[in-house]
């Protein structure tokens, strides 16, 4: 099976703090990858590497053979766990902000998400509240016929009614070549659109099966697999 | 991709310097206003033989206006600055920058769009200001008429005489463009050289940025101001600088022409360079927090 995300011996230090060890990873197109690890386990540095944010330590990242650069950064379409819009643009500045940079941005897509999620289009980013900005942003990324999507923490900060709705859209909205890696604690919500999962552990991937595998051999939910591997 | 980055930083720009702008020309409108009323009413108050003190307040406000307008005019000059280094430290070094690193860009074409906007704006503000200055000249300093025909006289002066005088000693075309060159130069290595500052500050400190920015600044300074003595220094030992008599037209044009031309490059030198050092800590080093 082709690779979309290639990473090896991917390190990354903070001072004293190795966020990442010596981490090999392989994944393959047109999957929905759980990157499941509790915090402070490296699933959001993991995540600004691949998207450009961060400098390895050591080792090399490839997505869709590229080195990570301009050419990857097309490919990637990535939902940081903060809100980065800034506070003076208006809902539509931003549809035209990512209409001008990426290629694949599908407007029309857009606005319906917008118009579901009831995001008001005239208003400023400093007038909506973080929930909002937060489905703003997902909308933003989701609305890209992207490659590859890297989505840190989407569910994080909804309600529980909208993060169903965010997740048939994360599941509705993207095309069978694409993958999506996505870091979360609420595994119990994601669960059932994972075809694969990661377990990240003190920066080293102790774990990477597929959610089907866990529940045929191991007769258990992700769910309860994570509290089991990651009891304190 | 220039083109639309330009098109972002310009509107993210126009936001706040474009009501600032219109505020100094409108604050030195007003100014121009007040100053001529007050002298109006200074003289008036003059020829009627009022008292002293009148006089003496009235010249107190006419000076007063005056310092405001310089202080107004001045400060708009440091808040444009401001609010072009928090416009490039926003978009690289805070959460913006989680958006403006993930646009499928070079790296090159972030900083040169910054660059571009900063020296854009920095022009147009030291447009406004002269142009604030001289309506300011012109209208405000008179108590005769509506415009001060002296003023008005010695620009006309300037331009009439005075620039036909120096043709004879310098080719003021070219004089002129080499002026324009060095200018251009000279602003993009020092907003280069302050953005320089403000990408180490980011990278060094966690906390408190700007002020380790700033500090940066100083240190950077520094070594600019050194190594810039240092280079005119040979370059004026170089061309024998110390030996030119410069009593001569040829020997001043020579002078100034080779001075011209060494800053250009001294400027250029250190506009590459900051470039260089800023393209590569965002390429190689780049560790958004």
């Amino acid at each position: 099976m082709q690779s979309i995300l290639e990473a090896r011996a991917l390190s990354k230090r903070y001072g004293n703090t190795l966020a990442l060890n010596n981490v090999d990873l392989n994944l393959p197109k047109g999957k929905i990858v759980g990157l499941l690890g509790p915090n402070g386990s490296g699933k959001t540095t993991l995540l600004k590497i691949v998207a450009g944010l961060l400098t390895p330590t050591n080792g090399t990242v490839l997505v869709d053979n590229q080195p990570v650069g301009e050419g990857t950064k097309a490919l990637i379409s990535y939902l940081p766990e903060r809100t980065y819009l800034p506070d003076w643009m208006t809902v539509e500045d931003c549809l035209d902000y990512f209409a001008d940079f990426y290629a694949d941005f599908d407007m029309a897509r857009a606005r319906e998400m917008l118009s579901r999620l009831n995001v008001p289009a005239g208003k400023r980013m400093k007038q909506l509240s973080k929930g909002t900005r937060e489905k703003m942003q997902l909308v933003l990324v989701m609305s890209r016929r992207a490659k590859l999507y890297l989505l840190d923490e989407p569910i994080g900060g909804v309600d529980p009614a909208t993060r169903d709705y965010i997740l048939d859209t994360i599941i509705g909205n993207y095309d069978n070549e694409a993958t999506i890696l996505i870091s979360t604690h609420l595994i119990s919500d994601v669960e059932k659109v994972l075809d694969e999962f990661l377990f990240l552990k003190e920066g080293v991937i102790t774990m990477h099966d597929t959610t089907d595998n866990v529940r045929e051999t191991q007769g258990k939910s992700l769910d309860e697999l994570f509290r089991e591997v990651f009891r304190c | 991709m220039l083109k639309k980055l330009l098109k972002h930083d310009f509107r993210a720009l126009s936001r706040t310097l474009v009501p600032m702008q219109i505020g100094v020309l409108g604050g030195g409108l007003v100014a121009t206003l007040l100053t001529a009323l007050t002298l109006r009413i200074g003289q008036n108050t003059a020829n009627a033989g009022g008292s002293a003190l009148l006089r003496s307040l009235i010249m107190g406000l006419c000076g007063t206006a005056s310092v405001l307008i310089g202080v107004a005019i001045m400060a708009s000059a440091l808040v444009t600055l401001l609010l072009i280094c928090y416009h490039f430290y926003r978009s690289f070094l805070a959460d913006e920058g989680y958006l403006t690193f993930t646009l499928p860009v070079s790296t090159s074409k972030l900083i040169w769009s910054k660059l571009i906007t900063a020296m854009v704006w920095t022009v147009i503000n030291a447009l406004v200001v002269m142009v604030t200055l001289i309506i300011f000249s012109v209208f405000g300093t008179t108590s005769n008429g509506i415009v001060n025909l002296e003023v008005l006289q010695a620009y006309r002066t300037f331009f009439t005489e005075i620039l036909p005088q120096a043709s004879q000693y310098v080719n003021v075309p070219v004089m002129s463009v080499e002026i324009v060159v060095i200018g251009v130069l000279a602003l993009a290595s020092q907003l280069l050289e302050i953005f320089f500052a403000i990408v180490i500050g980011g990278q060094i400190a966690k906390k408190h940025r700007v002020l380790a920015a700033i500090g940066m600044y100083l240190l950077i300074n520094m070594g600019v101001g050194m190594i810039s003595t240092a280079f005119m220094s040979v370059v004026a030992f170089g061309e024998g600088v110390s030996s030119m008599a410069l009593e001569t037209v040829p020997e001043v044009t020579r002078f100034m022409t080779s001075t011209f031309g060494w800053y250009g490059v001294l400027f250029a030198g250190l506009a590459v360079g900051f470039f260089f050092l800023i393209r590569s800590i965002f390429k190689k080093n780049l560790n958004l927090q």
